[in-house]
């Protein structure tokens, strides 16, 4: 275990991830946290500020200043002449931060100035190191060393100690993160030991304690994913590690301030952990292959159309939701921020369209819960007006598609989840198998309205007369969050909700619009409207639960008639998130 | 077994009895026969009713040994014809209708009739005097003789007798006079009469006038016309046979009336289906563009029902004989663009463990017009996708020395989707055209350039480790493979008519095989084999797993795509 944690520090980058968790570890271990770099960024040298025991003086309380840094620290990091090595910056907190920063309660503790890294001080400037000491050493100041080896000392001793920890949660931890290259069955143990961990959680110091303990363990697991060179794993686990830290934050009373502030904090870790792992999995590894024919399919490595129209849906979804995300966060800032943002989120809407135009099976979903991925890329292209003619076709190319493999009976979309049902019959053409795995159907309706707003007049009737003719036993339906919906949807996905059948019983005579029905059902079920998530703006995280627990997309969202409907009750429909 | 013993058992056992009682090594020697012959000869009757008896009680192999034996003791009896007519009668009617064997006690008797003319003189009396065995058998009696007067004579007459003077005559060498004057005869009658009837003399006067080669068949032709209309399955039956053993000697008319109505057979008569076979054989060694007409009107017509395994000598013929003339057929049904037509040549033309097309597709062998190259072309993609090789070959043949317009608008399919679809041996073949360098392979090295691209696209992708599916799902999948593979080899075990009769063993281990056997001398020793596997190569498309709604669309619309006719 401690080799793990070893290992993972090693590998931790000064700024975004030990910056982040060094707090998270300080808090945990009952210091007061005055400074960390998240919120005032560096001064002076120092990175964080705590007050809090100094274990190499038999815990006496005092003001410690850590100076962070990546790896092991060489000759070169010790002073190259630039202002981050750490030799300078030790001598800024000693001639500007010690003088001019403490404040005025602090002043009387002990100061000691912590290296903090995730390797070690090499043997080769351990003199030196001795040599500052020595030199800079007073009663009042003290120079610690805050290895690897501390650190995960602390870490086990700490958040993932035995009392907190137990051996299950630590034997699905060390599963999670031993088979990180095989990332179904490492997802499977993460998500095994958060549902342990965040079960019944409280919205007290416990809950917290059990929140960061899920966000060190993500971190590892991130950190080996990365080594790994596989981010499959940790990109489901970032996804379900927010979604179980916005469950606890929405949970959290916000009378209980330190605790609210404290989840809140989490959750926003969280959603930077997804964005940076997203970006890293999506925008660099992805995006430079994205345009070229085939690629992606062929990184697949299967013979089979199945596993490659699950793994290329799959990657589309989590591209879109990026992008999603992205859009969010840049209509919620201003500025280079917002440009930021924007930015990627058109990297992402380019490298989104370009996967569907090299990658020909994401024109034809095999799975019919599909319809959250394609919705949710048809939501990504209505962000950005140039990209609004690409909903058009891909809606066409989708419908055409789907009606070749209805009409054929090849590779048609089915209602099944579970991969062994689907791979069970693909080789069954029977009415019997085809009957049954078209029984009901959430992407028909979506597409057939889809049809209908971007007036595909052909595809539509098309798509119409072959429900008739080949799918007169499917139940097309739509499913709305209902007053449960809230509390059930984030940490396991349980279907809670209302599903009501398309078009309604009593249809006219051969009609072919849905947009009656759907717009009636938004209006009969505001219950969407009532979520916390919504009220936050946080409108991609409902996105992240329905794609990551396979959800169907409620018709609100839908092309944005979502939008429609709640501008018409006068409320910003642009989501933004928790600054 | 001794000739007193022969002497003793004959009449103990009767002839029946007695053959069966032969072992196996004695039934050849002829001196055996001879003695078997001699001695039945002098039983009276030649078949008694115990021979009858037991006749009866013969089935399966027990019958054919004993038929074989008879048919070589029959012609050296020296009983009367009524008897060995008779013992002829029993055995022919004892045979299976579908084992071609069941006539050889026939071919038998006409040796007998051969052998002493009297004993043919005395059967054409009776017959002609009403004796019903004596007509049955009155064919063979003529035929035996050998006299043309005399078998006219019988032609001329009415009924069974016609049949059997009409029959004899087509059978016997005759002069030319005579060849006319029969068939004179026969077309006079045969246009007299139902066509079933006319069927069976204009048979019979193919067969005379094949003997003929510069007979002038005119007449022949004009009658053949006459009952071209005919569905009757005997008479398509038997102007298919005529046709098989007659089609290089025929003229156009015939050929033309002959074709017509083979075109009509029904895909359940499998017989005649067989002739038709046989007559196709022919027909493509001397035309193989008529031939390949007529293989396209039968599948068309009865919607593939008759199809390859129906025609499997005419496909053997095409698939063993020179590539440029099964190009030109190809070119021809792909032109054509019938679904069903084109459909055969899709498992007719498999590439399975080949490293070049199975077609040698010449310019010169191209349809003229630019739009017909390159509706041939789509075709050849449509129908030949899973044989790239051989789809790609009117590709380059357009390239090569076909229409420019054409080569520009068809050079994009050796790609998309070709290449696209397969980068093994297409791309090997067609690498090693564009080593040539010549100006026309142009569009080659770049289609090639696109494929390499692709495939560095590949390569470069590797690294997305992520979309690898799991374990398990691989798992899965590799299981479904094995039963399915499992499934094929259990049918293609059934299907083998070779498994049926040796001795199936399994052996588990080990890399070669040590059998203990006897030979032929009683001395038993090992024979060692070495085991090797047996495997065979084909490149699975890969827009069936990248992306098989969209192949299978596009294949399908190239293979529906109608040719504009202006």
């Amino acid at each position: 275990m401690k080799l793990l944690v070893r290992q993972y520090l090693q590998s931790m980058k000064e700024r975004g991830e030990l910056d982040v968790l060094l707090p998270h570890l300080l808090s945990e271990l009952g210091y007061e946290i005055l400074h960390h770099p998240k919120i005032g960024g560096r001064q002076a040298g120092v990175d964080i500020a705590a007050v809090g025991p100094d274990p190499d003086a038999d815990g006496k309380k005092s003001l410690l200043l850590f100076v962070i840094k990546s790896g092991d620290i060489g000759r070169r990091d010790w002073a190259d002449g630039a202002l981050q090595a750490v030799r300078p910056s030790l001598e800024e907190v000693i001639y500007d931060y010690i003088p001019n920063r403490i404040s005025d309660q602090y002043r009387r503790l002990p100061i000691v100035v912590c290296v903090c890294m995730g390797g070690e001080i090499q043997e080769g400037i351990r003199a030196l190191w001795r040599g500052f000491v020595k030199r800079h050493k007073t009663n009042g100041l003290n120079f610690r060393e805050w290895n690897g080896d501390r650190l995960a000392n602390l870490i086990l001793l700490g958040p993932l100690k035995q009392e907190l920890l137990n051996v299950d949660h630590r034997s699905h931890f060390q599963k999670a993160i031993a088979l990180v290259s095989e990332p179904e069955a490492s997802y499977h143990n993460f998500r095994v030991l958060l549902n342990a961990l965040t079960k019944d959680i409280s919205a007290d110091k416990k809950g917290t304690t059990r929140l960061r303990q899920m966000m060190i363990c993500l971190w590892i697991l991130v950190g080996n994913g990365v080594d790994a060179g596989n981010l499959d794993a940790p990109y489901r686990a970032c996804e379900l590690a927010m979604l179980h830290a916005w469950d606890a934050f929405q949970r959290c009373p916000k009378s209980k301030k330190a605790r609210y502030a404290e989840h809140q904090e989490i959750f926003d870790h969280a959603l930077s952990l997804y964005l940076e792992v997203g970006d890293k999995f999506i925008v660099e590894k992805i995006g430079p292959h994205a345009k070229k024919r085939h690629a992606l399919s062929s990184a697949v490595r299967s013979r089979s159309a199945l596993d490659v129209n699950l793994a290329l849906f799959e990657t589309l979804g989590r591209t879109v939701l990026l992008g999603l995300w992205h859009h969010n966060i840049g209509c919620a800032s201003d500025g280079d921020k917002q440009s930021e943002h924007f930015n990627k989120r058109d990297r992402i809407i380019e490298i989104a369209v370009s996967m569907v135009n090299a990658n020909p099976t994401l024109r034809a979903p095999m799975r019919d819960d599909y319809q959250i991925e394609i919705g949710m890329f048809v939501l990504l292209l209505l962000t950005k007006r140039e990209a609004h003619p690409s909903v058009d076709t891909y809606l066409r190319q989708v419908a055409e598609r789907l009606c070749y493999g209805y009409v054929r009976r090849s590779n048609w979309a089915k209602y099944y989840q579970d991969y062994q049902r689907l791979a069970n019959h693909l080789d069954d053409h029977s009415d019997a198998h085809f009957e049954h795995s078209t029984s009901g159907s959430v992407l028909v309706p979506f597409i057939l309205l889809g049809l209908e707003l971007t007036r595909s007049e052909k595809e539509l009737k098309m798509l119409w007369d072959i429900v008739r003719r080949k799918l007169p036993h499917m139940t097309q339906q739509v499913l709305v969050p209902n007053e449960r919906t809230d509390n059930a949807i984030w940490r396991g996905g349980e279907g809670v909700g209302t599903c009501i059948p398309v078009p309604s019983l009593t249809p006219k005579e051969n009609s072919t619009s849905l947009l009656a029905d759907i717009e009636k059902i938004i209006s009969k079920h505001p219950q969407i409207m009532s979520m916390k998530v919504l009220k936050h703006n946080l409108l991609p995280l409902l996105l992240t639960a329905c794609r990551h627990h396979r959800i169907p997309l409620p018709p609100h969202l839908w092309f944005k008639v979502w939008e429609k409907t709640s501008s018409s009750n006068n409320t910003n429909s642009q989501g933004r998130v928790t600054p | 077994m001794n000739s007193e013993d022969i002497e003793r058992l004959i009449p103990e056992r009767g002839l029946v009895g007695a053959l069966l009682e032969l072992d196996r090594s004695e039934r050849a020697e002829d001196e055996l026969i001879g003695k078997i012959a001699e001695a039945a000869s002098k039983l009276n009757p030649l078949l008694s009713e115990n021979d009858v008896n037991l006749l009866n009680r013969l089935s399966g192999w027990e019958f054919w040994s004993v038929q074989i034996l008879v048919c070589k003791v029959i012609p050296l009896l020296d009983s009367t014809p009524g008897e060995v007519m008779n013992l002829v009668h029993l055995f022919v009617e004892k045979g299976d209708d579908n084992d071609l064997a069941k006539n050889q006690p026939n071919a038998a008797l006409l040796k007998w009739f051969e052998f002493d003319p009297n004993r043919a003189n005395e059967v054409i009396k009776n017959a002609r005097e009403g004796d019903s065995l004596s007509l049955n058998h009155l064919v063979f009696a003529l035929q035996g003789k050998g006299n043309f007067q005399e078998a006219f004579r019988s032609a001329q007459a009415d009924g069974e007798e016609q049949k059997a003077g009409v029959l004899a005559l087509s059978r016997m060498t005759l002069t030319k006079d005579q060849a006319i004057k029969a068939i004179k005869h026969m077309l006079r009658v045969a246009d007299a009469s139902e066509e079933e009837e006319a069927a069976k003399l204009l048979e019979a006067s193919f067969n005379i006038a094949g003997i003929h080669p510069k007979f002038d068949r005119k007449q022949l032709a004009k009658s053949l016309h006459r009952i071209s209309d005919s569905n009757t399955p005997t008479v398509i039956h038997r102007m298919a046979m005529a046709f098989h053993r007659h089609f290089a000697k025929m003229i156009p008319d015939e050929v033309q009336s002959c074709i017509k109505m083979m075109l009509k057979v029904d895909p359940k008569n499998k017989g005649t289906i067989e002739k038709i076979d046989s007559a196709l054989v022919e027909m493509w060694k001397a035309d193989p563009p008529q031939a390949g007409r007529m293989v396209a009107g039968l599948i068309a017509q009865t919607e593939a029902r008759i199809n390859e395994d129906g025609l499997k000598g005419f496909f053997f013929e095409t698939k063993n004989g020179d590539r440029r003339d099964l190009a030109k057929l190809a070119t021809a049904w792909l032109l054509e663009g019938d679904f069903h037509v084109c459909s055969t040549l899709t498992s007719h033309l498999s590439e399975v463990n080949a490293t070049t097309p199975c077609v040698d597709v010449h310019p010169d062998d191209l349809p003229s017009s630019a739009a017909d190259q390159i509706f041939v072309c789509r075709k050849a993609v449509g129908f030949l996708f899973i044989s790239p090789m051989t789809a790609a070959s009117w590709i380059v043949a357009v390239l090569r020395g076909g229409n420019a317009e054409a080569a520009e608008k068809v050079a994009d399919l050796l790609f998309d989707p070709l290449l696209l679809n397969y980068c093994g041996t297409l791309k090997d073949w067609l690498d090693s055209i564009a080593q040539t360098d010549e100006p026309w392979t142009k569009e080659i090295r770049k289609a090639l350039a696109n494929a390499q691209e692709l495939l560095d696209g590949f390569e470069a992708a590797r690294e997305i480790v992520e979309l690898e599916p799991p374990t398990e799902h691989r798992t899965l999948v590799r299981l479904q493979e094995e039963e399915k593979a499992l499934r094929i080899r259990e049918i293609a075990q059934e299907k083998s008519v070779f498994a049926k009769f040796v001795t199936h063993q399994t052996l588990l281990y080990g890399d070669e095989s040590s059998v203990l056997i006897k030979d032929i001398d009683g001395t038993h020793r090992f024979q060692t084999m070495e085991m090797s596997q047996v495997s065979f190569r084909s490149d699975i498309p890969m827009g069936l797993i990248y992306d098989p709604t969209g192949t299978e669309w596009f294949i399908e619309e190239l293979r529906r795509e109608r040719r504009e006719v202006k």
